[in-house]
């Protein structure tokens, strides 16, 4: 496949291609991947630590920072979803039940990467504190303010926040058992500057 | 001609306000509240506005900012129930328009303000005043400490009144 080459391909003497390729992540989607796998541990990080403060101004920052950073996610991940219709993926390698737990995990992922900001933004027009993207423009407000549905909202914003937590870590587990003990391509495939990504698509 | 006046009926209206938080509108309202007003079209001297609003019956809907702007760092209720506001000048601007410039007292500041109101009637000889303004808060102190910070809670907080008034027999 003629695929587009960027200068970073020609520097390493290896091509890593835009689009997917049935090999490899291409290029866009390893950056969707990564840039979206570092916001989500900023996620965790400042989530958490606005949950253990009371009402500060050191609260209110860092819970503006995530309600915005939790809304630039989104949109990468319906960007990212775009992406992956227009460009499909390598198929997964692996056999039978493996490959049936990979599409859950990743179906589960992409799920709740959609659905927490949707609560995350519903937990906060129910507490009657409409949320900015980073002081520039306001979000309409999804519901009036009410103290049951902000209770039940912020509720299933951490069950889901523990529970995408669960997932990842089952996802960078199953990725270090593909790439050290299975010793597949599927962890290189999702890295920049490696050549293995080539590697066959089987494992013996 | 003597002076009209007029109390103000409590919880028959609403008194608004909204600010900013990390740059989106926080609103809330204060529910108890009670007044009376004198207008004297005929003499420089007859009209008198006395209004006052009980701090603590703030109301943004969120239970902690609630406890928060009652708190010392605010309002401080406990200090300063009440929020005043004291007036013997009103000018007409025009068919149920006036200027109302008097004495806004806050925690433990006071200063003068001119504020436009509207008066319109409401049926049974009742009457509705209404009107708009805006207050910087660090004028008046509220938000000491932390809250000083004017970038993630803004300084400028709109006010929006519409309330109604009995008429009463004149001062
Ligand atoms: C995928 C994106 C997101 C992730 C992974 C995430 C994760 C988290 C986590 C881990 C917490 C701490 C929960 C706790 O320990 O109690 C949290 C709290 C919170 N999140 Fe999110 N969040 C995301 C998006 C959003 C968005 C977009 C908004 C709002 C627009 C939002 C609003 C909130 C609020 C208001 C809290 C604080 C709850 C409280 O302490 O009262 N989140 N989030
Ligand atoms: C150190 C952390 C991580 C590692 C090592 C890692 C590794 C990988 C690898 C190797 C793949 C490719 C799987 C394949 O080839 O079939 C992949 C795919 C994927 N990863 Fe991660 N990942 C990490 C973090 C995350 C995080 C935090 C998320 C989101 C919360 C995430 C979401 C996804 C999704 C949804 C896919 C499926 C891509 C597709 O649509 O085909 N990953 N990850």
């Amino acid at each position: 496949m003629a695929e587009e080459l960027t200068p970073m391909d020609r520097s390493t003497g290896h091509a890593i291609p835009l689009r997917n390729t049935p090999e490899r992540y291409g290029i866009v989607a390893q950056t969707l991947h990564w840039l979206i796998a570092a916001l989500v541990t900023v996620q965790f990080v400042f989530g958490v630590k606005a949950a253990s403060l009371p009402l500060s101004l050191e609260r209110l920052i860092l819970l503006a920072r995530h309600k915005s950073l939790g809304l630039t996610l989104f949109a990468l991940v319906i960007l990212r979803l775009a992406w992956r219709m227009y460009s499909s993926p390598p198929p997964q390698p692996s056999q039978a039940p493996l490959r049936t737990a990979a599409r859950l995990s990743h179906g589960l992922l992409y799920a709740l990467l959609l659905a927490m900001p949707i609560v995350g933004w519903l937990l906060s027009s129910a507490s009657s504190l409409t949320v900015s993207w980073f002081g520039l423009f306001s979000l309409p407000n999804l519901v009036t303010p009410d103290r049951r549905l902000a209770h039940w909202m912020l509720l299933t914003h951490q069950t889901m926040a523990w529970l995408l937590l669960t997932v990842v870590v089952i996802h960078i587990g199953a990725a270090f058992w593909h790439h050290f003990i299975l010793k597949d391509n599927v962890l290189t495939r999702m890295l920049p500057f490696t050549r293995r990504g080539r590697r066959s698509g089987r494992p013996p | 001609m003597l002076a009209e006046c007029w109390v103000l009926v409590p919880q028959a209206g609403k008194i608004v306000f909204t600010g900013t938080q990390a740059g989106a509108p926080v609103h809330g309202t204060f529910s108890d509240y009670a007044g009376r007003v004198c207008i004297d079209t005929g003499h420089a001297t007859g009209s008198r506005f006395r209004v006052s609003v009980r701090t603590a019956s703030v109301d943004t809907q969120l239970p902690e900012l609630d406890k928060a702007l009652r708190g010392p760092d605010f309002f401080n209720s406990a200090r300063w129930p009440q929020a005043m506001f004291d007036s013997e000048s009103v000018k007409p601007l025009g068919p149920g328009r006036y200027q109302v410039t008097g004495k806004l007292t806050l925690r433990d500041v006071t200063r003068e303000i001119s504020v436009p109101i509207r008066l319109t009637p409401a049926g049974g000889g009742d009457a509705r005043l209404s009107g708009q303004w805006s207050l910087q808060r660090l004028d008046y102190h509220i938000g000491l400490g932390q809250w000083a910070d004017t970038e993630w809670v803004g300084n400028r907080v709109e006010i929006l009144f519409s309330v109604t008034l009995k008429p009463v027999a004149g001062k």
